[in-house]
C-alpha cells in the first residue's frame, strides 16, 4: 500500500479530530456564560417587547447584548472551522497534485 | 457516567452479548443467499460499473441486514431485565427499521435527494416519541475534557437530524464492493471498544449484534460482490450508527469514528454545490480504464467525494481503493477509541 497516496487524507483525519475536540470545548465554554436562567430570557423578551426600557437595569441590556455577540461567535467559529478544512484539503490536494488533476 | 470497565455487565449478561453477536451472524448468514435468489428472480439487480465485464448483481442485500438486526437484537433484548436497556434498544430498532423502511421505498421508487433525507429526518421520531415520554432515554452528549454537557432542551432536537446525517453519509460511501460493511464493520469495532471504556451497555449490546450482522453480510459483499446493499442496507447501517450515537451515549466517538464519512460528504457537497443523487451526477468522479483498473475524472465539473482524491495520484484496482477506504476507517476507528480514553482519564 502507498502510504504517500494516504498521507495528506491521514493528516486531513488527523485535523478534524483535534479540531472538532478543540471546537467543542471552545464552544462549550462560550456556552456555558450564555446560558442564563429562565427569568432571563423573560427579561430579554420583556425589553424587546415593553416600551419602558429605561426603568430596566443597564445591566441586562448589556448582558443580551453580550449573549447575542457570543451566539454569532460561535457561529462563525464553526463556519470558520469548515472553512478552513475545505481550504486546508484543497490546498493539500493542489500542491501534492497540480491544479490540472483535481480541479473544484 | 464514565467510568473505565464493564462493571455493568454481569457474567450472564456477557454471556447474552456474545450470543446476541453470534445469534445475528447466523441469522444474516442464511437470509442474505435467500434475499439473492429473491432479488434475481424479481429482476431487482444492477450492473457492477466498476468492472469491464459489466456483471449483473442483485440489489437490496441489505434487506437481509435490516432482518438480521431486528431479529437479532430483539432476542438479544428479551434476555436483558432492565427496563431502561429494553427501553433504548426499543428505540433503536424501531428508528432502524424507520429508516430501513425509507430504503425500501428508495430501492424500488427512487427517491429525489431532498425527499430522502427528509425521511431520514422523520425516520428518528421514534427516538424523539419515547424520549417524550421518558426522557432517560436521550441524554446530554459529553465530550473529552469538559464532560457532559448541559444541551437539555437543544439536544433532542438534533436526534432525528444525527441520525438523518449518519444514514446518508454512510449511504454516499457505499459505492464500491466490500466498502460500505468493511468501513462500517471498523466502525462498529471502535464503537464495541468505546462502549466498553465508557461503561455504556446499550452501546455494548448494539455494537456486538451489528458486528456479528456485518461480518455475515461482509463475505457476500466483498469483492468480487455476489450482492449489492441497496439503499435499503446503507440508510439501515447509517441509521444504526446514528441511533446508536445517540442511545449508547457514544456520541463524540461516533462523530471520530465516522470522520472518512463525514469528509466524503463534505467534499461532495462542496464541490457540487447542493444536496444530489450520486445517480444523477452528469459526470463521474471515476473512470474505468481499457486495463480494469479505476482512475480519477479529469473534468473540472465531476464531484470531489474521497474515492477521486485516492485516486488523484494515478489509477488504481477496486480492491485496491477499498484497502485506502480501510485504512482511512481504521485511523479514524483509532483516533476515536484513543478519544473514549481521554474522556476516561479527564
Amino acid at each position: 500500500m502507498e502510504f504517500r497516496r494516504y498521507f495528506p487524507l491521514l493528516l486531513l483525519i488527523l485535523f478534524v479530530w483535534v479540531t472538532i475536540t478543540v471546537v467543542f470545548v471552545v464552544i462549550e465554554s462560550i456556552i456555558v456564560p450564555w446560558r442564563p436562567p429562565q427569568e432571563t430570557y423573560w427579561l430579554i423578551i420583556n425589553y424587546l417587547t415593553t416600551p419602558y426600557r429605561l426603568d430596566q437595569g443597564q445591566g441586562e441590556f448589556w448582558s443580551m447584548i453580550r449573549n447575542i455577540i457570543q451566539i454569532i461567535l460561535s457561529g462563525l467559529l464553526v463556519l470558520a472551522w469548515l472553512y478552513i478544512w475545505y481550504k486546508l484539503s484543497k490546498k493539500l490536494f493542489w500542491v501534492e497534485l497540480g491544479k490540472e488533476k483535481l480541479a473544484t | 457516567m464514565v467510568g473505565g470497565s464493564v462493571i455493568y455487565l454481569k457474567p450472564i449478561e456477557i454471556l447474552y452479548v456474545i450470543f446476541g453477536f453470534f445469534f445475528s451472524f447466523l441469522i444474516c448468514n442464511f437470509l442474505v443467499p435467500h434475499v439473492m435468489r429473491k432479488m434475481k428472480d424479481l429482476k431487482i439487480t444492477g450492473v457492477d460499473v466498476h468492472k469491464l465485464d459489466k456483471p449483473v448483481i442483485p440489489e437490496m442485500g441489505g434487506l437481509a441486514i435490516l432482518i438480521s438486526i431486528i431479529v437479532g437484537l430483539s432476542l438479544t433484548a428479551v434476555l436483558f431485565e432492565d427496563n431502561l436497556t429494553r427501553l433504548r434498544l426499543l428505540g433503536f430498532l424501531l428508528t432502524v427499521a424507520a429508516s430501513g423502511a425509507v430504503g425500501i421505498i428508495d430501492d424500488l421508487k427512487r427517491l429525489g435527494a431532498y425527499t430522502k433525507t427528509i425521511l431520514t429526518v422523520i425516520a428518528a421520531l421514534p427516538l424523539l416519541i419515547i424520549n417524550f415520554f421518558y426522557p432517560i432515554l436521550v441524554s446530554s452528549p459529553r465530550f473529552p475534557f469538559i464532560g457532559r454537557t448541559r444541551l437539555s432542551i437543544l439536544y433532542p432536537i438534533y436526534v432525528p437530524v444525527n441520525v438523518a446525517v449518519c444514514s446518508n453519509t454512510v449511504n454516499m460511501l457505499d459505492i464500491m464492493n466490500g466498502v460500505m460493511p468493511g468501513t462500517t464493520i471498523i466502525t462498529f469495532g471502535a464503537m464495541l471498544c468505546c462502549s466498553v471504556l465508557l461503561d455504556s451497555k446499550t452501546g455494548i449490546i448494539i455494537s456486538a449484534v451489528m458486528l456479528g450482522v456485518m461480518i455475515a453480510y461482509y463475505r457476500f459483499n466483498r469483492y468480487p460482490a455476489r450482492v449489492f446493499s441497496g439503499d435499503v442496507g446503507s440508510l439501515t447501517v447509517g441509521a444504526a450508527i446514528g441511533a446508536l450515537a445517540i442511545v449508547g451515549e457514544l456520541e463524540i466517538v461516533t462523530v471520530i469514528a465516522l470522520i472518512p464519512f463525514i469528509m466524503n460528504s463534505f467534499y461532495m457537497l462542496s464541490s457540487m454545490g447542493k444536496l444530489m443523487e450520486y445517480r444523477l451526477v452528469k459526470s463521474p468522479a471515476t473512470i474505468l480504464l481499457p486495463d480494469g483498473r479505476i482512475a480519477a475524472s479529469k473534468d473540472p465539473k465531476a464531484p470531489i467525494p474521497l474515492v477521486r482524491m485516492i485516486l488523484a495520484r494515478g489509477p488504481l484496482t477496486e480492491p485496491e481503493i477499498v484497502r485506502g477506504f480501510y485504512l482511512l476507517s481504521f485511523f479514524s476507528s483509532f483516533l476515536a477509541i484513543l478519544t473514549a480514553i481521554l474522556m476516561v482519564w479527564w
